[in-house]
């Protein structure tokens, strides 16, 4: 049996990258939606209030 | 217009957020719970030795892409049926969560396929239409990143995701007649008990990750959409007047 | 009544995109040469050697008719898109149905006939020679034809009026297309070599369930897909 470690560590190791990397790029995509909807929630009011 | 059917405002939004990110942080932890926990406690396998410990992240991969493709056909069904923009948003994120994981489950496959089979791709059943299957979700993506109207990219990509589900079945046959050498499918049954438990547990934190990725990116894109449509109505010119 | 209604609304549209096609011929020629073009550079990216062509003439074949016939199924909007004519024909009392059934004619015309031009000069370039059961080649081209034209008419109804509309179409329909692919270059193959496995039937039964199922799923989807 060789010796097949870099194989099993890649595997986990790559599952954590892709999970994590989607997570933080969820994270920076709600952020901006949440900037945008205030912009525009501001935008409409027009300061008028 | 989908104007006016997403109605959100900002504060709201952010504590849902702050939860979120609390949910997040468990999800993970979980998931790494269920993985310390199967590999602690494991043995090799007769055939393949500590490789087997991989089936523990591509197998619950590849359930949970089906899991979600599985709510991208529901949800763009119920979208072609009902109208309603919050469906189609969710087909959206379910499809952007699915292909991830069909992407990840591809290239678990080749890690483990390797040292295993001693190449790192071979064009049989699953494997080939597990790669069409990817291109199919990832060609809807494509499709919503180039219409801007939001009905016409409803209604187009709820169409388009609905025929890619149909021809999934399809395309594994076709594949499957044209070349055949991968092993019976994981199944409880013919996996060692000592596997099964490991592979179920890991099975299920995976799904609460999906799930929570799908969640996440499904209020993300209510948000959008609320942000797109407050932007048309200020084009429009409405100020918030007495018809706002 | 209503029935010869729509069909005679199918006939029309038929007869005129295939007008329009007879009088300007400028597609029919540019798809005609791209297809015998991409015979050509295969015949060169596989090497001179007469075995190994032959062996790869049906699957070569198929991906030139696919790669030329690709090129016609935007064109089949785009014409009405530049004058404004999509607009017109959805306001015609009718099925929206009829529309679709209509230029899936067409186009499954217009690609025949670039297939009588083509498959000859793959024949020849290729070295293949006809088996005795050549009419069943007939029927697989026809079967594998009408799946491609099916999908390729309902995606190009999208992406002709999406942005960047040379990538869409061919991105969202080939994989859709790789059952088709398969069973038509197997069943070509098998028969081509006298079909010793007795295997093609097999095939072609895929391709009828294809053709069927993708058909019904297109007349279905296409009202959602050309009102907006």
């Amino acid at each position: 049996m060789p010796d097949n470690m870099p194989f099993i560590i890649g595997a986990f190791a790559l599952t954590w990258v892709v999970l994590l990397g989607y997570l933080v790029h969820l994270y920076r995509a709600r952020r901006d939606a949440e900037r945008r909807l205030q912009q525009a929630t501001d935008d409409l009011s027009g300061g008028i209030k | 217009m989908g104007v006016g059917t997403v109605e959100l405002s900002v504060a709201p939004a952010r504590a849902r957020r702050s939860t979120g990110m609390l949910i997040g942080l468990g999800v993970f932890l979980l998931l790494a719970a269920t993985q310390a926990y199967s590999i602690s406690i494991s043995t090799p396998d007769r055939d393949m030795g500590h490789l087997q410990k991989i089936m523990y992240v591509h197998v619950p991969a590849a359930w949970n892409m089906m899991i979600a493709y599985f709510i991208v056909a529901i949800a763009s069904l119920r979208y072609l049926w009902k109208g309603r923009e919050k469906d189609d948003l969710l087909a959206a994120a379910a499809a952007e969560t699915g292909a991830l994981m069909t992407g990840l489950t591809l290239a678990l496959g080749m890690i483990w396929g390797k040292p295993t089979w001693g190449i790192w791709w071979t064009w049989d059943a699953r494997l080939t239409s597990t790669a069409v299957l990817f291109f199919i979700y990832v060609g809807y993506l494509i499709l919503r990143a180039f219409v801007d109207d939001p009905d016409r990219r409803a209604q187009w990509s709820a169409a388009v995701g609905l025929l890619g589900a149909l021809n999934v079945p399809i395309v594994y046959m076709s594949v499957r007649w044209w070349r055949t050498l991968h092993q019976v499918q994981s199944s409880p049954s013919t996996l060692d008990p000592n596997y099964t438990l490991s592979l179920r547990i890991n099975a299920i934190a995976v799904m609460i990750v999906v799930l929570f990725f799908i969640r996440h990116r499904y209020q993300t894109m209510q948000l959008e959409a609320a942000a797109d449509a407050m932007h048309e109505r200020i084009a429009l010119g409405d100020r918030g007047g007495i018809n706002a | 009544m209503t029935w010869r209604d729509e069909w005679r609304r199918v006939q029309a549209i038929v007869w005129k995109d295939l007008t329009t096609e007879r009088r300007s011929k400028a597609g029919i020629n540019a798809v005609v040469f791209m297809g015998v073009l991409i015979l050509l550079l295969f015949g060169f990216a596989l090497g001179p050697d007469t075995e190994a062509l032959r062996a790869a003439a049906a699957g070569a074949l198929w991906l030139a008719i696919l790669f030329s016939g690709v090129l016609a199924f935007n064109r089949s909007y785009q014409l009405e898109l530049d004058g404004g004519a999509l607009e017109s024909l959805l306001l015609y009392p009718g099925s929206r149905w009829a529309i679709y059934v209509g230029k899936l004619i067409a186009n499954l015309v217009f690609v025949l006939i670039v297939e009588a031009i083509v498959i000859p000069v793959a024949l020849v370039l290729y070295q293949v020679a006809l088996p005795p059961g050549w009419p069943a080649l007939i029927g697989v081209t026809v079967l594998g034809t009408v799946g491609f034209v099916t999908l390729g008419t309902f995606y190009a109804a999208m992406s002709s009026r999406s942005r960047a509309r040379e990538v869409l179409l061919p991105l969202l329909l080939f994989p859709m297309l790789i059952p088709v692919l398969l069973s038509a270059v197997e069943a070509s193959t098998s028969l081509l070599g006298g079909d010793p496995m007795l295997e093609a039937g097999a095939w072609v039964r895929l391709l009828g369930a294809f053709d069927i199922i993708f058909l019904v799923a297109s007349l279905l989807a296409f009202e959602y897909v050309i009102e907006v």
